[in-house]
């Protein structure tokens, strides 16, 4: 193996697992959007049934 | 090695002991962020001959697969919470299609770390053909032999090239399903090859796996690996059978079948069955020449042992030897329906053929021998009920 040669090759690796990393986090973020979301989406149903509740009283 | 001096040897093992602490390092660089300003750094070790690429192309499969753990787990458990809390919810789509997206990266990124440690081999359409120019020691096994080897070692002929390495310190020995189907075996004296004495089990197995060797389900051993697509088939064919089977059945016997869908619960449910010891199983399957993965559905013999005694022995559904036990002086009433019964399970699902299709010499029918028996019960009854009366 020549010294170009090793140092690609560990280039190619570096960058493989750097762009793994970042779609990792791509993931994460996407995850957290979708939950956090949820969590909206949750409170302002709990809203409405109060409100609805007081509505009715 | 012969060739080292006194003074190599030490530094040998000064390498030796300096190399945990080098991988631990590797592991951290790989975790941490920014790590693409380590590259110079492992090059350097690897020129060195510290690390070699294999260790540090594992330390990278192993950073990915770690990372792409804990997000697998972590949308896991939010899938498991959110399952309780709102089964119906439809973000728990979205997060499933996150985990495989996960999958997705995790092995892409796996195989860009794989085909970046290959190099030239890829020219070589096979592993023999390669390791022939690069070894001149290499040899390939007798056909007869290698035919051997592999009924001995229970590989199936399948058509991807799986095999077996040993390593040694002063041998590398590889068995494998060639191009041709047969097994070829090829030793390599490590310190012949340059380089190869370096690289390490991991390092050699990059290496053979670049010329075509695969592994699967994330099995560390070829072999390892073998068995557990022999046993994936195995399922598959097992399903398969017993699908046809489900086709022709009334939907009365596929009810029974349900309940006792695998033969051995059904067996066990009816406490006809005895299970032969292992050591007899194995020397039982070896006598037949029982290749596990080929044979399982449609083997089997019978015997008449004494009188109204028949012996069946068959492959289980767990690929062993099975042997049932039939009194038919005991076969009467609802106990004949459950022989019969049995006996379509054992037609439909086993059957009673040898390997190569043939019936064997012994084979009868399971529920003829039943009705045949049950006939002749009740003949000597009315026999004796005439005696009685006259």
């Amino acid at each position: 193996m020549t010294k170009n040669n090793t140092a690609q090759k560990v280039k190619k690796i570096i960058n493989a697992v750097n762009s793994f990393k970042t779609k990792n986090k791509d993931i994460r973020k996407k995850m957290k959007s979708i939950l956090d979301q949820r969590q909206k989406r949750l409170t302002t149903e709990k809203i409405e049934k109060v409100k609805n509740k007081i509505k009715e009283l | 090695m012969k060739n080292r001096e006194t003074g190599e040897e030490q530094v040998a093992q000064a390498e030796q002991a300096k190399k945990p602490s080098i991988l631990q390092r590797l592991k951290g660089i790989f975790r941490k962020e920014g790590g693409e300003t380590n590259a110079e750094e492992l090059t350097g070790a690897i020129e060195s001959g510290e690390v070699t690429i294999g260790d540090v192309a594992e330390s990278a499969e192993n950073a990915v697969d770690e990372q792409a753990t804990e997000t697998t787990e972590e949308l896991q458990g939010q899938i498991g919470s959110i399952e309780k809390e709102t089964p119906k919810d439809p973000i728990l789509e979205k997060l499933k299609g996150l985990v495989a997206e996960e999958d997705k990266i995790s092995e892409e990124a796996k195989n860009e770390i794989i085909t970046s440690t290959e190099t030239a081999e890829k020219k070589y359409a096979s592993l023999k053909e390669a390791l022939a120019e690069l070894i001149p020691n290499s040899e390939v096994m007798d056909k007869e032999l290698a035919e051997k080897w592999r009924k001995d070692n229970r590989i199936p002929l399948y058509d991807f090239k799986g095999g077996e390495i040993n390593i040694s310190s002063d041998e590398i020995s590889l068995k494998f399903v060639n191009k041709e189907g047969g097994i070829s075996q090829i030793k390599i004296n490590p310190a012949e090859v340059e380089g190869l004495r370096d690289m390490g089990e991991y390092g050699i197995e990059q290496k053979i796996r670049a010329f075509g060797f695969q592994k699967y389900n994330g099995e560390k051993s070829l072999n390892g690996a073998l068995y557990k697509l022999e046993s994936q088939k195995e399922d598959i064919r097992k399903q398969n059978r017993w699908d046809e089977f489900s086709k022709e059945s009334t939907t009365e016997e596929q009810a029974e079948g349900e309940q006792f869908k695998d033969l051995n619960a059904y067996l066990m449910a009816t406490e006809k069955k005895q299970i032969v010891p292992p050591d007899k199983v194995k020397s039982c399957a070896i006598k037949r020449n029982v290749m596990p993965g080929d044979i399982k559905e449609k083997t089997g013999s019978l015997t008449e042992e004494a009188p109204g005694i028949y012996k069946l022995q068959y492959v289980d559904n767990g690929g062993g030897i099975s042997e049932l036990v039939i009194d038919s002086s005991k076969i009467q009433g609802s106990d004949n329906m459950i022989a019969q019964k049995m006996a379509g399970e054992l037609r439909n699902t086993l059957g009673l053929k040898l390997p190569d299709g043939t019936t064997h010499p012994n084979d009868k029918n399971i529920g003829s021998i039943v009705a045949e028996e049950t006939y002749r019960q009740d003949k000597k009854v009315k026999e004796q009920d005439n005696e009685q009366l006259f």
